[in-house]
């Protein structure tokens, strides 16, 4: 298992007794680029909440390896200090939370899970005013609170600018593209191009191949009816984009 | 077992030590108390309408002590106390039990035109001063409270004065029996004056059994504004029965924010009333409710005048197997025209033995009137949680700023910056589950 990040094997998992992941495989190398698309109710945003470890749902089987950990064993909390990092669909709004006192928390928290001293005031106000740049955004949502009242274009943005700020080694998009007109659009995609590394991943999930434009992937999964069913290279993107999804569901449910 | 008829008896027997001791003022109302307990024939108790939670014949019913003799109690415990307190000149004072202690330089710190003294002293110097007169005499607590009452504190803000500090009221306990305290708190705010007063109440031990019967009789001349901040944090064998009475006059602002943090069972009364128009009443109620707590706030504002506002917010937290229950009840009486009455309970229940009876009520006889109300009870925000989890803040921290955002609106209401900010830290460190058994009060590094 060298150099792999994430090694997803077989995994069952669904929602309310509901089977929705239904054996998924999927291995991450660092430094990669994995868009999964797929039709409505495929099960995108269910394997980016399993993987982030919403308690909504259940898993039922497999395993997940992020680099040596079982990843499901770990609480959400950890598997964000261990370097995975959710884009949510929805930013959640938290009114009464100042984003500053959640990015601190957040920050000193996965300070001290490595055993360092939390961050100075000084150092934390210049940490915020560094990443803010990468996404653009407005210093004046600092003292808001979290997603209160932002535009759909600030919401996803204040998603990129966490992740610049926790630095993760994975990171879910779960359909960052939705909701963003094309600056936005073209913001949100740059912001994540400026902190791709060789080390780092990022799966990509998304209904369009729009996104894909902006951030180039290595490979493009097919997730249907909870299961991979097709991956191929970028151009499979273009495809699906000048196709649709009705082929590929045709030849799934031939098969069964 | 009826509660009632041991304090009738105990009072009849010994009517003489009680009105011995204690001011011809404080002895005028008792037979007034007394038609009024004998009528009622018993407390009210669970189930009573208004008293969901609370059953004032079970809070009542132990054997409690009651010092009428007024013995006096060793002071070295006091001093012991007194020295954790910071001597900066503040205006504060004490309760101990039912007596009246002032802090040394009291009188010093006070500027002219304020006055804070025992209500035995005040019942000598202003006896026509120590009854507001829309005090609810009928109320068993304040008839209980009359019956027996024989000292409290006595706050006096002259005409036109504006005294930014706190005057701040330490109520304790002290002894090592069972005690009842019957304790008087008269507020008197003259036209066009300004003052803020602080009560926060600890007993000393915490392993023995109280009882708070307090009564807190304000009057806000035409004009004049009153902000009162009641906080408890007191034991899991203590209780207390509170009523504030309140009467507005014309143009007249109160600011009352009352804090749980601690304590056993408690029930607050708010009764409201107005002698004039363009009066101003806000209300807010902040209750943090652990273990097997009890806590109960009953409003009763009656709109009798015109363009009178009342605002009120209360919020609780309700933890492990505690119970909470809000009352409100706001009536708009014919001709009390361009009121604007505004209600709002809301709670978070953060487990699942916790328990919640909410009863917002209005009643309008009026026309041109505004008026709303609400209430909602629910859990934590599952989603908002997942959110800060999956950014590494851990469960229970991610909890405890949610509920502390949850609260931070009735915070916001405390119009001094330095007593917010030690309220923020009371609140936080008390979900943090640090309890502040207070043998000093945790307010002093507000001076």
């Amino acid at each position: 298992m060298d150099n792999i990040l994430l090694q997803v094997n077989d995994l069952r998992a669904g929602i309310d007794g509901k089977e929705i992941l239904r054996g998924i495989n999927l291995t991450v190398r660092p430094g990669e680029v994995h868009a999964i698309m797929g039709p409505n109710g495929s099960g995108k945003s269910t394997l980016s909440g399993v993987l982030a470890g919403n308690p909504a749902y259940t898993v039922n089987g497999g395993s997940v390896d992020f680099h040596g950990l079982d990843l499901l064993s770990l609480s959400p909390e950890d598997r964000s200090h261990e370097g995975l990092f959710l884009s949510f669909q929805y930013p959640v709004e938290i009114p009464g939370v100042s984003m500053v006192n959640f990015m601190r928390a957040a920050v000193n928290a996965k300070r001290k899970y490595f055993n360092e001293e939390p961050l100075s005031a000084g150092d934390f106000l210049k940490l915020m005013r560094q990443k803010r740049a990468i996404v653009e955004l407005d210093n004046k949502l600092a003292s808001r609170s979290v997603n209160e009242g932002f535009s759909g274009g600030e919401k996803k943005r204040n998603e990129i600018f966490q992740m610049a700020v926790l630095e993760p080694r994975l990171s879910i998009l779960d359909e960052t593209d939705s909701g963003l007109d094309i600056d936005a659009l073209r913001i949100v995609a740059s912001g994540v191009n400026k902190l791709k590394t060789d080390s780092n991943s990022t799966i990509v999930i998304t209904h369009y191949q729009r996104l894909l434009d902006y951030i180039k992937p290595d490979f493009v999964h097919i997730l249907y009816k909870g299961r991979i069913v097709y991956s191929g290279g970028p151009e499979l993107a273009l495809e699906l984009e000048e196709r649709g999804y009705d082929w590929i569901k045709e030849q799934v449910d031939n098969q069964q | 077992m009826n509660a009632l008829t041991q304090y009738i008896e105990l009072f009849k027997a010994h009517r003489s030590t009680i009105e011995a001791n204690a001011p011809a003022a404080l002895n005028e109302r008792r037979t007034e108390a007394l038609d009024v307990l004998e009528k009622c024939g018993r407390l009210p108790q669970r189930g009573d309408e208004g008293y969901e939670i609370t059953s004032l014949n079970d809070m009542f019913a132990p054997d409690y002590g009651i010092n009428i003799a007024r013995i006096k109690f060793p002071d070295d415990e006091l001093s012991t106390f007194r020295c954790e307190l910071p001597s900066v000149t503040r205006a504060w004072s004490m309760l101990v039990n039912d007596h009246f202690v002032a802090a040394p330089g009291l009188e010093q710190s006070l500027p002219e035109g304020v006055e804070v003294m025992s209500l035995r002293r005040a019942a000598e110097l202003y006896p026509g001063m120590i009854y507001g007169d829309k005090l609810p005499v009928d109320n068993p607590v304040v008839a209980l409270n009359t019956l027996f009452v024989q000292d409290g504190v006595f706050i006096r803000i002259r005409r036109g004065v504006h005294f930014d500090t706190p005057i701040q009221i330490l109520n304790v306990f002290n002894s090592a029996t069972p005690m009842l305290a019957a304790r008087r708190i008269r507020v008197v705010v003259e036209e066009g004056a300004h003052a803020s007063v602080l009560i926060c109440e600890h007993p000393r031990v915490a392993d023995v059994d109280y009882l708070s019967c307090r009564v807190v009789d304000v009057t806000v001349a035409r004009d004049a504004q009153l902000d009162f901040y009641d906080l408890e944090e007191a034991t899991a064998r203590s209780r207390r029965a509170s009523v504030f009475a309140c009467d507005q006059h014309q143009e007249s602002r109160l600011n009352m924010s009352n804090i749980f943090l601690d304590g056993g069972m408690t029930r607050n009364d708010y009764c409201i009333r107005y002698s004039g128009d363009h009066a101003t009443t806000r209300l807010g109620g902040l209750v943090i409710g652990g273990r097997e707590q009890s806590i109960d706030n009953s409003v009763d504002i009656a709109h009798s005048t015109q363009h009178c506002s009342s605002n009120q917010l209360f919020k609780y937290a309700l933890f492990d197997q505690s119970k909470g229950a809000f009352g409100g009840m706001v009536n708009v009486e014919a001709g009390a025209r361009y009121t604007d009455a505004r209600q709002s309970n809301r709670n978070l229940l953060a487990s699942p033995e916790a328990r919640m009876h909410a009863m917002p009520q209005l009643i309008i006889n009026c026309d041109e009137v505004k008026a709303s109300h609400g209430a909602t009870t629910g859990q934590l925000d599952e989603r908002a949680l997942f959110y800060m989890r999956s950014r590494g803040i851990p469960e229970a921290e991610a909890r405890m700023m949610l509920i502390n955002a949850f609260m931070t609106d009735v915070l916001d209401h405390v119009q001094l910056e330095p007593l917010r900010e030690r309220l923020r830290h009371l609140v936080d460190k008390r979900l943090r589950g640090c309890n502040s058994t207070c043998n000093t009060c945790s307010l002093e590094k507000l001076k």
